[in-house]
């Protein structure tokens, strides 16, 4: 069982109410999809082996998109995943900035932007998250 | 960060306006290919987001940071029952691209068709 089919056994425990439906690629290294659907409100869990986890949430769904979040372990994953289906949150909102910002792995991800010379900002990821 | 000059919904529409007035593709890879060149060409026309071709693939599952991307020929998946169509998954959309040529793509969720072209042959993805 990989790190996706866990995550969805655990949700299937945690919140039975919740319909889950997997999208298993052709090439278990490829791009996984997990559907979670409570009372219609909607994510979308992706999982690479190569990438871990992502997660996405919106209100309109874009076309050309694979995920909005980006999380290494599953638990962090898992438990945005039922703060968004518990919340009727979305990815990419002012709530969710700020719940991410309450987030052990966002907060460590802006202190290493601070006084970064390569890569991306701290500018470029202010303008992203939106603050 | 890149500037978007219209909307992703306006975009999106000029992709699918672009696709549908291009020549039948006559297979899966060329079909993917004119996806790809399509699409490609309208997020060039109008955003400065630069084509990363690390974020294309989808196991890399890198930020696209507001750019669209197209199908990826080696992230093609089978569809049971339907040995002549191939699927390629988005988050909220899959394509479904017949081996003709034909394109279609649906939002995962209710299964509304948001585009529909037929192969070289004249028959569509759901004649296959």
């Amino acid at each position: 069982m990989n790190a996706i089919q866990m995550f969805e056994k655990k949700m299937n425990e945690m919140m039975p109410a919740a319909v889950t439906r997997m999208d298993a690629p052709d090439n278990s290294k490829d791009l996984w999809f997990l559907n979670l659907d409570l009372d219609n409100h909607d994510v979308v869990v992706t999982w690479s082996e190569k990438g871990g986890f992502g997660l996405i949430s919106r209100e309109v769904a874009e076309y050309g998109i694979y995920f909005d979040e980006s999380y290494e372990r599953l638990d962090d994953a898992f438990e945005r995943a039922l703060f968004l289906l518990r919340t009727l949150g979305r990815t990419e909102s002012e709530d969710d900035t700020t719940y991410l910002l309450k987030s052990p792995v966002m907060k460590k991800r802006l202190v290493e932007a601070l006084g970064r010379t390569g890569g991306m900002s701290l500018e470029e990821v202010r303008a992203k998250l939106g603050i | 960060m890149g500037i978007e000059r219209i909307s992703k919904a306006q975009r999106l529409d000029e992709f699918f306006r672009r696709l549908y007035a291009a020549p039948p593709a006559r297979t899966v890879e060329e079909a993917v290919f004119q996806m790809a060149s399509v699409l490609n060409a309208v997020e060039d026309e109008y955003t400065s987001i630069p084509f990363d071709a690390i974020a294309a693939i989808p196991a890399n599952k890198k930020d696209t940071v507001g750019r669209m991307y197209p199908p990826v020929l080696e992230s093609l998946r089978t569809i049971a029952g339907q040995p002549n169509v191939k699927r390629h998954r988005h988050a909220y959309h899959e394509s479904l691209i017949g081996s003709n040529g034909s394109i279609q793509m649906r939002i995962v969720k209710t299964g509304n068709i948001v585009f529909s072209k037929a192969g070289f042959d004249g028959k569509g993805v759901q004649d296959l």
